[in-house]
């Protein structure tokens, strides 16, 4: 790389040189001038310093057989990288990535999206990758400079990417068709068949969108200064689905808002969906969904687009003057997934050189002879199985992110070796929407044990299990569930399993259920089916997996049992430090109950929660 | 040499120095960056999109620019204008019905007026000069992409070259004999002709994305703007070229041929009549001729000549192909206004 730069600014120098006096004789002579020419050299290095730290996290997508079908990015140093689900959808599961090192590794298929256009798979072969990041696609404006990288037309055979440069025509655009892109980036950076899957960077070198689709009229099947990318934010909503390893499902209100003189209207509602059983009705004005004001239909179908099935949606909506507000969750948006891309639609999708295939091979050529049998297995079309929507390609993958993501979120705290047993005691006022404020006691170790003291009740755990002492009389033994079905006991239950070494014999097995907006933050929703008779839900953060948001036993606290969120949870020197938690009902997370800790103190385990005489 | 050859000679000789300029401004990190947003925005809030007639294969959309504080905007002339109703979208996604006051086949220009006030708009009056190597954004609604009050899409793109062209547009020659600037973004697409090319620093407007052209030679779609000093002339009344009135180029072309069509419309396109006094009449067309091109589009069937005529534009010339026994007959035609029936 250094010695090409050197050598281009040599020709161009002396292109310069050569020609600048035939170059003046037309026009106002444009001077450089040594300052300026400091600049262009700065800018120069500024940009192949951006191209530099991210080029080698670019893959070449390729199937099998090793021959090019688009393009993706490492967007995690364990391997994980981002593609289009229409790359994916002519490869199959299974295929090869080139890096830019000139080096070919395998790839599995985790998850995809084919209503949005994006898929992630795993690479290996290799212990850590170089990896770029997920910037912000809200902070995108029309003017941005941008570069797009990929492998356009299968021309790099060494693999290295084609970096593209140009600027950001427009934001929140919607391109629909068969696939959706919702809010997506509008680039004339170059964007030709092979860059689908390749990653959009800023001048940072942060992704913040994956390309997927281009113009492609008037001109044949080339660049035409029109694509388009899929934006980071709706990536970044979709993540926890995929590495689910689900075929993502978009989510939908099941209502149709169109414009009526110049305003919002619910024009056709299904009755059977929630929003209607919340409240909404025919004629509705829509104001704002989610704190974003909406002006036009368009934008609430752009919003919508980016928006994965069972979201939480907050609508402000007005009926006769008056403002009203509902909370739902969305519905999954009925589509056929097509295994392979369509082909008709203008602008319609990149869709790569054909990846081997004779196109329209139909059955009924195969009648063939025995003889020819290896032939037709070799003729059998690459490409994914027809996939039901909400499916898990992967148990196993899905369980393996899940308890990743647990140990990412205890690694964080002090569980107990070299320290031997610490407790760790705060006091919480308790304030209930119905029966005013009290004090509770709390107290937990760090070895996973605790107890909750509120009025004249005690819940406790200890290594003989967990038990509820009513007033003086005698501790009785409880099951975890009838524990954490206490509300109180639950939040402070979920700061212990933080320290619980073996979290997996107390819970069972994790799965990833998938992703979900909690407290204004995206969140991996965690469930545990083993060991319980309601599956029992964590959420961690997805930007941060270390911090605990909710607990609960359903999504939304409706069913008799509680759920928790957590808030302003950070942990100092491995000790929890625990402010505030809530007991929540609904989509619109009402607080019934909030809990504000006080400072923590650090001493010996009590009594009652040791290891040998807790109980009997 | 066709200037598209010119072109790509003096480009190829200047790239290095093109770039020499770009190199100055661009990635001046955020300054850059903030000079690109200003200068579009400013385009944007001047930029309109207009919705017409569709007529063949021509789209019925394109873009405007606001040159006036009382509704009035310039666009690219086009088939799309020959409609009944233009309908101009502003960039607050308010939506106006616009009378055409002028339009010009020479100057491939159009005044449109819209009953609103217009405060925002590019001021012909005081122009800067252009310069190759400049830097621009073209801000237009190609491919419609924007909807209602989304604003217009930009591409940024360097002056290649300030030059003369011969090209064709569709199946007929361009007439506008005046300089154009040649640009190195793919701003030629549909939808965006009349959309303004501003300096990209500045957002002072440089010119008018003109209709989409092909090289006469090659092909090749041109990316190319009008100057701000035509289109000042054009608005002042002061246009070199002759200037039409709404009338004379709205609605659909008339040549006065009747085909043979009993044989229906992948038959080749045989004349059954020559209408009397029509342009065909004029260009002395008979029954039993054979169309074989109209322009440069190649007449195999009655289908594609009903679709070729629709892209016609009255008063605008137009060559023919005719087979006639055995010869070959070159022959110009000149459409006139198809008058509405009456009943």
């Amino acid at each position: 790389m250094p010695s090409t730069k050197i050598g281009w600014w040599r020709i161009t120098l002396a292109v310069v040189l050569l020609t600048g006096r035939v170059a003046s004789a037309q026009n106002p002579v444009v001077e450089v001038s040594a300052e300026e020419m400091k600049h262009i050299r700065a800018a120069e290095q500024t940009r192949v310093a951006a191209i530099d730290a991210v080029y080698g996290t670019v893959l070449s997508i390729l199937g099998e057989n090793g021959r090019g079908a688009g393009s993706g990015v490492i967007f995690d140093a364990s391997g994980l990288a981002l593609t289009n689900h229409h790359v994916v959808a002519v490869v199959g599961k299974k295929g090869k990535a080139g890096l830019s090192d000139g080096n070919v590794y395998p790839w599995t298929l985790i998850g995809t999206d084919p209503g949005g256009d994006i898929a992630i798979i795993q690479l290996t072969g290799r212990d850590k990758w170089p990896a770029a990041e997920l910037g912000d696609s809200k902070s995108v404006r029309a003017g941005d400079w941008v570069m797009a990288m990929g492998n356009p037309f299968g021309l790099a055979e060494d693999h290295s990417p084609t970096v593209t440069l140009g600027i950001v025509s427009g934001v929140e655009r919607y391109q629909g068709g068969g696939m959706v892109y919702g809010n997506c980036i509008q680039v004339d950076c170059a964007i030709n068949p092979g860059n689908s899957g390749g990653p959009l960077f800023n001048m940072r070198g942060e992704i913040i969108g994956i390309n997927g689709r281009a113009a492609f009229a008037e001109r044949g099947r080339v660049n035409v200064g029109v694509g388009f990318a899929v934006s980071a934010n709706q990536i970044a909503n979709f993540v926890p689905d995929l590495l689910a390893t689900k075929v993502a499902q978009h989510g939908t209100l099941d209502a149709q808002f169109g414009m009526r003189e110049g305003r919002v209207i619910c024009e056709s509602i299904n009755l059977d969906s929630r929003a209607a059983r919340a409240g909404l009705e025919l004629g509705d004005e829509l104001l704002s969904i989610n704190g974003i004001e909406i002006s036009t239909a368009n934008e609430l179908a752009n919003f919508l687009a980016t928006l994965p099935n069972e979201w939480p949606v907050h609508l402000s909506f007005a009926r006769e003057g008056k403002v009203r507000k509902l909370s739902v969750r969305l519905s999954p948006l009925t589509y056929v997934v097509q295994a392979q891309p369509q082909s008709d639609g203008d602008p319609s999708p990149p869709q790569e050189q054909e990846p081997e295939s004779e196109p329209n091979e139909d059955s009924g050529q195969e009648q063939d002879s025995d003889s020819n049998k290896d032939a037709k297995k070799k003729r059998k079309r690459p490409g994914l199985p027809p996939l039901k929507p909400g499916q898990l390609l992967s148990v196993e993958t899905n369980q393996a992110n899940a308890t990743k993501l647990l140990e990412a979120w205890q690694a964080t705290v002090d569980t107990e070796t070299g320290h031997g047993p610490v407790a760790y005691e705060w006091t919480d006022q308790v304030r209930s929407s119905q029966k005013g404020e009290s004090v509770a006691q709390s107290c937990v170790t760090n070895d996973g044990r605790f107890s909750y003291s509120h009025e004249n009740l005690t819940i406790l755990r200890n290594s003989a299990g967990f038990f509820l002492q009513e007033g003086n009389a005698d501790a009785e033994p409880i099951t975890m569930e009838e524990a954490l079905s206490h509300p109180g006991v639950l939040a402070v239950a979920t700061i212990a399993l933080q320290h619980e070494r073996n979290l997996q014999a107390l819970l069972g097995q994790p799965a990833l259920d998938g992703g979900d907006f909690v407290n204004d933050q995206l969140a991996y929703r965690l469930r545990f089916d083993q060991t319980t008779e309601e599956p029992f839900f964590l959420w961690v953060s997805a930007e941060q997996p270390e911090t605990l948001l909710k607990a609960g036993f359903d999504e939304d606290g409706t069913t008799s049992r509680p759920a928790v969120t957590f808030h302003h949870l950070s942990q100092s020197d491995g000790q929890p430090s625990i402010h505030h938690r809530r007991q929540i009902i609904g989509v619109r997370s009402k607080v019934v109950t909030g809990w504000m800790g006080s400072d923590v103190r650090i001493g010996e385990v009590p009594e009652r929660l040791r290891n040998d005489n807790a109980s009997d | 040499m066709p200037a598209i050859e010119r072109f790509r000679h003096a480009l190829c000789r200047r790239f290095a120095f093109l770039l020499m300029i770009v190199g100055s401004m661009q990635l001046h990190a955020e300054d850059g960056q903030n000079a690109l947003s200003k200068s579009s925005s400013i385009a944007q809030s001047r930029v309109v999109k207009i919705f017409g007639a569709k007529v063949g294969r021509t789209p019925g959309y394109a873009t405007g620019i606001i040159v006036g504080p009382t509704g009035e905007i310039l666009t690219a002339n086009g088939t799309y204008l020959n409609g009944e109703r233009i309908r101009v979208l502003l960039p607050d996604g308010s939506s106006h019905l616009a009378k055409a006051l002028r339009r010009s086949r020479v100057d491939q220009l159009a005044v449109l007026k819209i009953p609103v006030e217009t405060p925002a708009y590019f001021d012909l009056s005081n122009s800067s000069p252009v310069y190759q190597g400049q830097w621009v954004l073209s801000v237009s609604n190609l491919f419609k992409i924007a909807d209602g009050s989304e604003p217009a899409s930009i591409m940024r793109g360097v002056v290649a070259l300030q030059t003369k062209l011969e090209a064709k547009r569709g199946n007929q020659a361009f007439p506008y004999e005046g300089k154009v600037i040649l640009l190195d973004s793919i701003s030629s697409n549909p939808g965006a002709p009349g959309g303004a090319v501003v300096d990209a620093n500045t957002g002072e407007l440089v010119g008018m994305v003109g209709p989409v052209l092909e090289s006469r030679s090659s092909g090749t779609k041109l990316n190319y703007a009008i100057p701000t000093n035509v289109l000042s002339d054009f608005i002042k009344g002061e246009s070199s070229g002759e200037v039409d009135d709404k009338q004379k180029l709205a609605g659909k072309a008339y040549l006065g041929i009747k085909l043979f069509r009993l044989d229906g419309k992948r038959a080749p396109a045989y004349i059954d009549r020559v209408m009397r006094g029509s342009p065909a009449a004029e260009a002395k067309l008979r029954p039993d001729d054979a169309i074989l091109g109209i322009g440069d589009e190649r007449i195999k069937t009655i289908q594609q000549y009903d679709d070729v005529i629709k892209t016609l534009t009255p008063n605008e010339p137009i060559e023919l192909a005719i087979k006639r026994g055995n010869r070959l007959l070159q022959v110009t035609i000149t459409p006139t206004l198809l008058e509405p029936k009456t009943p």
